[in-house]
Parts: C-alpha cells; structure tokens; sequence
C-alpha cells in the first residue's frame, strides 16, 4: 500500500519549466549552442537556439544551473523549481589573449547528436591564413574533413563527392546563390559581422533541405546592446568597417559590416589605357537591426548586399550580386514553445554589357526568391525537443534577358522567365531515451511545383522538341512530392567516448548548370521539370567520437556511403548559352561517393589547432558519357590533408600556419593524338581517366597585438601572412599543344596560379 | 575573357611529364567540296601515341569516291595518303557523298552544300599592344540557319597548327549584318602582311564538328572548358575526322 502510495506520489510529483535566453553579458548578442544543464538528483541539459533560447522542464526541486559556451566563462546559480521560471543567463566573455582548459564535468558536456557536424569558432576563423591575408569562412571550412575546394583561390566547394551547387548556404536563413567574389578568391561572407557558422555535411536536420550534400548555416551578429562599438581593418587587398551599438539600450541593436576591395587601383598603374580604365572591384554590406518589443517577442531585420565589377577598358564589363532581406519574428508562447517566424527575398543577379563599335549587347540574368518560414520548437519534457514547421518558397528565374543595338551581329532575345512553387513541412524529434542513449529523428516532405505561364517542351533522343505545351499562368506543369526522413542515433560508450549512426535522404528541386570545370558567375540555376527530376541523395554514416586528455583533445572518425540519383552532365559541346531550349542538352545519370573521414583536434593550450584527413571515392555513371561506365567525379580526390597550428606565444604575438595536401582531381587527358587539316588533335578514350599532379602547400601568418593602453578602448593590431610559403607551383590545369620549339611533338603544359603571396593587414577596434 | 587577362597577368607555367596512355591507332579520314573549281581533296591517315613524332602515317591504297549531283568519281592517290579529284565540280544546293574503304571496313559521310553567302568586306580591329584582329562584315540570309567557317592566311599561308579557324552561327542572329571580330592568336599579323580571310558555308554537322574540334583545341581549352571529348563526326564507322561540302567566299587585304 506504501509502495502504491509512493508510486503515485512520484508520478504526480508537479514539474516545472526553466527557461530563459542565453547571452553574452559585454554586448547582449544571443549565444546559439550554449550549453545550459540543471544538475541535481538527475541532470537535464539542453542547446539554446539559434535565438539563444532553452526551455528545460523538470521535476520540482533544489538544482543547480550551469551555463557553459566556448570562449566564456561558466555561471553558476542556484535554482530552486518550484514555479515555472524565466532564469536569462548573461555569460562573461574571456579574454581573448586567455586560453586555458575549462574544465567541466564530464557528464555535462553535451556531444551533438548529429554526426557529419561540424562547428568552427569565429576565433578560428580569424587565425587561419588565407590568401591575400582575407579571413574568409568558406576557405577556412575546406580544412575540415570531408570538405574540399574546388580549387586553388576558390571559394566553391564539395562535400562528400557533392558537386558545388549542392551545399545550401544560408545566411541568417536566407539562401545565397553564389557565395564567391571574384571569380572565388574571396567568398561573400565578412568574417566580422558573423556570430556563428555551422557546416553539417549531408546529414541536416528535418527543418532543413533543398540541397544534397552539406548545409553552411551562417548567422550574422545582433550588434552590440549596450555600448557602440566599431572596429575595420586595411588591408593590401580590401578594407573593412563595422559598426555596431544600441537602438536603445538593452532592447535593441544594429550592426552595419561594410567591405570593399581595392584591387583596380592597381590596375591604374597600367600603361596601356584599356587596364588603367579596366575595373575590378567587389563590397559587401552587412545590415541589421533587432528589437525586443517585449519579454516574449523580438523582432530582427537583416540583409546582405553584395556585389562584384569586373570591367576591361570600355569594351567589356560584367556585374554580378546576392541581395537578401530577411524579416524575422520570434515569438515566445510560453516556457515551452518558441516560435520564429521569418519573411525572405532573395535575388541573385547578373549583368553583363559588351561595347564594341561593331558589337553592342547587353545580357541581364536574374533568380527571385520570396519565402515564408515557419519554425517551432516545442520543449516536451525533460528528454524530448520536437521541432516542426512549414516554409513556401516562390522562385522566378530570369534565364537570360539579351538586348542588342540595330548595328549588333546579335537579335535581341528574351528569355521567358519560368516559375516554380518550393514548400516543405516537417516534424523531427530529439528524444534522450537515457543518460546514454540519445535519438534524433524527423520527416521533412517536400513538394516542388513548377508552374506556367509558358511554353513548356519535351524532347526526343536527339535533342529535338517532341511535343509543346502551353500552360496559363499559375497553373501545375509538373510537381513533385518528396518524402526526406533523417534518423541519427548518438549512443554514449562512456563518459569520453561515443558512437553515431546516422541515416538522410535530402532532394534538391534546383540544379546549376555549369558546362566547365571552374564555376562562372554566368552559370545558370535552372528548377526541376517536366524533363529534369530532382536530385536525390541518400546517405549512411557512423562514427566514433572520443575526447582524451580531460577534453583537451578530441578524435573522432567517421565513415560514410552516398547514392546519388537524376545527376545531371552535358551532351557533347551542349550549347548552354541563350537557349530556351537549354534542357534538350542535358544527359542524367546517377552517383555514389563513400569514404572515412579522421579529425583530431587540440582545443586549448598555448598551442592548439587540429589535423584533418579524408579517403574517399567519388564517381558518376551517366548515360551517353564514358559508353556508360562509371568514372571518378572531377572532384574525386582520392587523398586529403590539412593541419592547422595556432600558436599563441605571448598576449603580443600569435602565429598559426596552415599545410594542405591533396591528391590532384580527377582530369580527362589523351591517349593518342591525330591531324586534321594541319593541326594537332589529341584524341580522348575515357572521362577522367587521368590524375592531375597532387597539390600540397604551406601558408603562415603572424599578428602582433598593439598596445592595449589602460582605459582607452582603442585596440589595434597587425596581420603579417605568406600563402604559399615554399612557392610550390600547384598545378591550375594542364594544357596539351605542340612543342612551340619542336612542332614535332606535343607536350603537357601546367599553369599555376599563386607562389609566395604575401599580404599585411592593419585592425583596429574602439 | 576577362578572367583569361586576369590570369595571363599572373600565371606561371612549365613542362611537366605525364604518363600517357597508348590507345590503338584510329583512322582519321578528312575531306572537302567546295564551289570553286577542283581539285579537291580527301586525306586517310592514322593516329599516334603522345609521345611519337608529329609523323602522322598516311593510309594508301584506300577506295575513295565521292558521288553527287547523279556522277560519281574515284579519286586518285597523288601523294600518299591525299586522294585528288578530276573533273568534279561542286555546286551549292548539291548533296555530296564521300565513301572511303580499307582494310575491308567502308565509311560514307554525306554532306549538303549550303547556299553560298557573300563574304563584304574585311576590315581591322585594333587589340591591346599591337594586336591586329580582322572583321569579316557581312549579310546573314534571313529565314535559314546558316553556319560558317572562317581560315586565316596571311601572306598566302595558313597560321600553323591549325590556328586562325573559327566557327560562327546564326542561332542568335539571323538576318542580321553580321560585323565579326575573328578573336584567334594573331601574332602572326603585322603591318604589311597580306591577309586573307576565307570564309565558307558548312552545314550543320559539320559546324557540330568543327565547333567541337576549337573546343578541345590548346587555345580554347584548360580551365573553364567543359570535359574534352572527341568531336562528332559526320563520318559513320567510327572514324576520326569530317566531310564537308561548303562554299567559299574569300578577301583578301593589305594591312597598312
């Protein structure tokens, strides 16, 4: 009778929620990821948000609550639950010269649930040398396992054999196009107005898709609350300011992140007057505003301007630009529910005008996107998050707007734009089943509409219209439905080590076209059809994960195994240039990519940095290509190395380099060659048959701290780095001609871009 | 092209030793019909292994005919390897077809030539430095897809390695004036050269071919090309090379 008694007492014991937001106590900026435990009989632990929200229910009693997140220090209160309870938690940030191990107890250091994920600290990001002395996300990211560049400067890259248009970047949730300036040496993303950057390669949660292979969720800083802040650098290359501060004091704040590069004004040294008037330059803008109406609404305004100009003297110029606006509105139900809601555009442009006295022409390239999201977190109990939400997304594609003068070669020529309707739903759920067993699994459903008006055709074997259909405005040409489950599974071996599994399929609706192994601006998004399905990916993985040393060190290995299905290739010299018929020139097929990836990380210490290495195979089978046998994707590389080392020696001087190996992509080459009419053919048997030479090379930079003077906000300091420091001529591409002093043979020419660059940079920050 | 300037500014580059494979030789048969008067020519060869001599074998002996406008004619090896026509004479509007067989295997190719178009005019665009380029001006026939080939011959011989060729098309301009800037190395033009542009009418298969053939060549191949793969041929059999019957229109200028 006692022990019923008891039973019922227990069961009906009242729990409680805790919850509040989590920020950093300097400048009131949200804190995405912290970890927030409440220790007592039993530990409850919980992420904030990607708002800095946590909710935790429990039942009601005497706890203790610890804050913890990378580069802060702890807190810790004490709590006692007996009603539910808003508890905000404000985290002071260390000094930044400090970088001592946190010790924190083995039990509460949360592992993510999600293998193939992977966070980079904004820290880091600022230490690793980049070419021309740019702190730069994207290339930081291709020295973590299983992510590759996609070539020397580039700022596109592959992720698990995934072709470079199928990472979806977003940024504070709006999707960016095309993430590079300048052809891809410098990638759109100013390093000083970004709060946070995650990189999830393949297996991303429910509330995420529309792209295969990785997701880069990038979030911008909210601006400092409390005071105004502005800080920049000079550089050899570009210049950066920021400016961040109050709207109102601890309610509100803005943030505006400005750069720009300067490069043409070196092309003004030139003699010849097409270079001296020849333009290159690209900026970025970075805006944003928040608002804290009230205890539970905020309300956040952000948006990215940016833009390249390439120009060469009168005759020829091309621009090219991402512009996003994203309203957001987080909406906080009660202690359990919070909610954000978020209005998108999106565009993606590009210009291009040629001004020859024989020849003008201008041609306008346009994607608009307008989208409507709606995200909801639902913190059950004390064991169970559950996400859900909605998001509708219309795009319109401008393919190609050509207008030309009456004395033009050229006709004028529009292009009609093509629409299509983009939704999803989904629900995923993170169950802790038990102190060691932790379970994520989610549904998105996706259906891809694309819609008239138009004229819309289908083809026949040779390339030919077979049949044309008119569809009136808004009406289905051609849907489809997708179901995409995500299952991960985390299980605790113990208290230093764990093990992943992980199964997603991901389907993506918009597919770029892009006929040439370097990516152009010019490229051309096109959506899924009544002729071109959506990709589909489905990928397994498991790993292990093991922290050594007290969480100093962590090592972790990870396997996986891709498939990849309706990949699109070209037909022989497809012509994908102002044609409205542009998908006859489309042969499809399908992929697969496997590989183990071993990542082994020193956190803190006067040294620190980390080793990455990835074996893997990518290869595609096409029909129409390689007589139908498989053959290594161009960006199979089979071996992939980098090690980073920052080294803090004094609060003066920190010094990090970085060392990259790989081994070359995969290249078509011949195996014979021929004439005809005089010149020398070479003559090709298979796709990629061949391997470029590997690419390995060492960058190093140094910066010295100014002077701090007591009192004085003013902070400066000097960026000195090398890329490139042996010089090494890494192969570009090669090239096949006769020997200019010896026309009786041929011979394989290399050209390499970058050897010994050097670059200073002056920062300052008040 | 832009990016092209960009990189010339800073690229190096150097020899380097690849280990290529040896495929089996292929034959490679090319031929032309034209609207002026014969000879015309055919030539059967063979291919080579990278690393051989630049010797490309000539294939003798072979059964070459080529049959149109209701007269076939067999033509005659005058040199090893290049098979001549007698009396033939070509004439646009005429479908022509080539058959070559050896070593007990016959390939055909049938070509149509095209209606002939007026080459105006030729004239001079000024490059960077002392960049010379030639413009072909002339009327693109409305109404019809029209291909054409362009060769550059300066004091009378033709750039080496098969440079000075380009291709051009009416998808984007039909029925217009066509002014067009023949962009190819032309260091070989100075002041004083003797230029002369020719510019033939091909048919679509043809165009197909040679606008391969430029793709995978040195000068518009590398970086930013697509994956090279052997042009189409419009020979069946699977041979290498084409056959084309074109008309030709040709200016020639002194450059002063």
């Amino acid at each position: 009778m006692a022990v019923l008694l008891s039973g019922f007492f227990s069961f009906a014991q009242q729990k409680y929620t805790i919850s509040g937001t989590v920020r950093d106590q300097k400048s009131g900026e949200t804190l995405i990821g912290a970890t927030v435990v409440l220790i007592g009989k039993v530990t409850y632990s919980v992420l904030s948000n990607a708002y800095g929200f946590y909710s935790i229910t429990a039942p009601q009693n005497d706890y203790f609550l610890l804050a913890t997140f990378s580069g802060y220090q702890n807190d810790t209160l004490k709590i006692q639950l007996t009603k539910h309870k808003v508890q905000n938690i404000s985290l002071m940030p260390l000094p930044t010269q400090l970088k001592e191990v946190i010790i924190t107890s083995k039990k509460n250091d949360i592992t993510q649930t999600l293998p193939g994920m992977q966070k980079i600290s904004m820290s880091e990001i600022k230490h690793v040398p980049v070419l021309f002395g740019e702190k730069d996300i994207l290339k930081t990211i291709q020295l973590l396992p299983g992510i590759k560049s996609a070539g020397e400067g580039s700022s596109g890259f592959f992720v698990r054999g995934g072709g470079a248009d199928q990472n979806l970047i977003l940024l504070d949730e709006a999707t960016v196009y095309n993430a590079s300036h300048l052809l891809g040496f410098f990638s759109t993303f100013n390093s000083d107005a970004i709060k946070d950057v995650s990189v999830y390669k393949g297996d991303m949660p429910a509330q995420y898709g529309g792209r295969l292979s990785s997701l880069l969720d990038i979030k911008m800083n909210d601006g400092n609350e409390k005071e105004y802040k502005v800080s920049g650098g000079i550089g050899l290359i570009s210049t950066r300011l920021n400016v961040e501060g109050p709207i109102v004091k601890n309610k509100g704040s803005f943030m505006v992140s400005a750069r720009r590069t300067y490069a043409d004004l070196f092309l003004k040294l030139s003699h010849d007057s097409d270079v001296n008037q020849s333009i290159l330059y690209f900026y970025d803008l970075n805006v944003k505003a928040n608002y804290q109406l009230n205890e539970n609404n905020r309300l956040y305004l952000s948006g990215y301007f940016g833009k390249d100009n390439l120009g060469y003297g009168h005759q020829f110029g091309i621009d090219w630009g991402n512009s996003t606006a994203t309203l957001r509105w987080n909406h906080i139900f009660n202690d359990k529910l919070f909610s954000n809601t978020s209005f998108i555009y999106t565009t993606y442009n590009y210009n291009i005008s040629i001004n020859q006295t024989t020849n003008k022409l201008t041609i306008l390239s346009r994607i608009k996107d307008l989208s409507v999201k709606e995200d909801l977190q639902y913190f059950a109990a004390s064991k169970n998050k559950v996400n859900f939400g909605f998001n509708i997304t219309r795009h319109i594609f401008t393919p190609g707007n050509f207008k030309t003068s009456a004395s033009s070669s050229y006709n004028s020529l529009i292009l009609p734009d093509k629409y299509a309707f983009d939704g999803a739903a989904y629900v995923s759920d993170e169950w802790n089943v038990s102190d060691k067993l932790k379970l994520n699994s989610g549904l998105r459903v996706s259906s891809f509409a694309m819609v008239g008006p138009g004229d819309f055709y289908t083809y026949d074997s040779s390339g030919n219209i077979k049949n044309t259909q008119s569809y009136s405005s808004g009406k289905i040409v051609k849907s489809y439905l997708d179901l995409q489950p995500r299952l991960a599974a985390t299980f605790q071996l113990n208290d230093f080590s764990s093990v992943k599994a992980s199964y997603s399929r991901n389907v993506q609706n918009l597919h770029l076209l892009s006929n040439s192994t370097g990516s152009n601006p010019t490229d051309l998004w096109i959506p899924s059809s009544n002729n071109v399905k959506p990709e589909v990916a489905d990928q397994v993985s498991t790993g292990y994960y093991r922290k050594i040393g007290n969480n100093k060190f962590e090592f972790s290995a990870e396997v996986y195994y891709k498939t990849l299905q309706n990949q699109i290739d070209y037909k022989n010299g497809a012509l994908l240039v102002a044609n409205q018929l542009v998908e006859s020139q489309l042969v499809f097929g399908k992929g697969r990519a496997y590989g183990i990836e071993l990542y082994f990380k020193k956190k803190y210490g006067k040294l620190n940095g980390w080793i990455s290495y990835t074996l893997s195979r990518t290869e595609r089978k096409i029909d129409g290509v390689n007589n139908n046998s498989w053959y290594p994707a161009t960006q199979d590389q089979t071996h992939n190395l980098a090690i980073v080392a920052i080294y803090q020696l004094n609060k003066k001087w920190t010094f990090s380099s970085d060392f990259v190996f790989n081994t070359g992509n995969a290249v078509t080459w011949p195996s014979g060659k021929y004439d005809v009419n005089g010149r020398t053919v070479f003559y090709y048997t298979e796709r990629n048959g061949y391997r470029m030479p590997a690419n390995h090379r060492l960058d190093i930079s140094a910066t010295l701290e100014g002077k701090k003077k007591k009192r004085k906000k003013f902070e400066s300091s000097w960026t000195f780095s090398v890329y490139n420091v042996y010089g090494r001529e890494n192969p570009y591409f090669v090239q096949f001609q006769d020997d200019p002093f010896n026309p009786q043979k041929t011979q394989a020419v290399q050209y390499s871009l970058f050897r010994w660059v050097p670059s200073v940079t002056y920062n300052f920050k008040f | 092209m832009v990016f092209f300037i960009f990189f010339s500014l800073v690229a190096c580059k150097k020899v380097i030793d690849v280990n290529l494979k040896n495929a089996d030789a292929k034959a490679v048969i090319t031929g032309e019909v034209n609207n002026l008067p014969g000879p015309y020519k055919v030539t059967v060869s063979k291919s080579l292994n990278f690393t051989s001599d630049n010797n490309f074998p000539p294939v003798s002996g072979a059964l070459v005919t080529i049959s149109g406008n209701g007269i076939t004619e067999t033509l005659e090896e005058k040199e090893p390897g290049n098979y001549f026509t007698k009396n033939l004479i070509g004439k646009p509007g005429e479908s022509y077809t080539l058959t070559v067989s050896f070593d007990g295997k016959a390939y055909t190719s049938t070509s149509v030539m095209p209606k002939p178009v007026h080459l105006d005019s030729l004239t001079f665009l000024l490059g960077r430095g002392n960049d010379i380029y030639p413009v072909a001006n002339f009327q693109d026939p409305p109404g019809t897809n029209n291909y054409y080939q362009f060769i550059e011959f300066v004091n009378g011989k033709k750039f080496g390695n098969g440079r000075g060729n380009s291709v051009f098309e009416d998808r984007l301009s039909d029925g217009r004036y066509i002014t067009r800037t023949l962009y190819d190395d032309s260091s070989d033009i100075k002041e004083g050269s003797v230029l002369k542009v020719q510019m033939n009418c091909i048919d679509k298969n043809v165009f197909t071919y040679l606008n391969e053939l430029l793709q995978i060549s040195a000068e518009g191949g590398g970086f930013s090309s697509p994956a090279p793969t052997n042009p189409e041929s419009n020979i069946s059999g699977g041979v290498l090379g084409y056959f084309s019957a074109n008309t030709v229109s040709s200016k020639t200028v002194e450059i002063q």
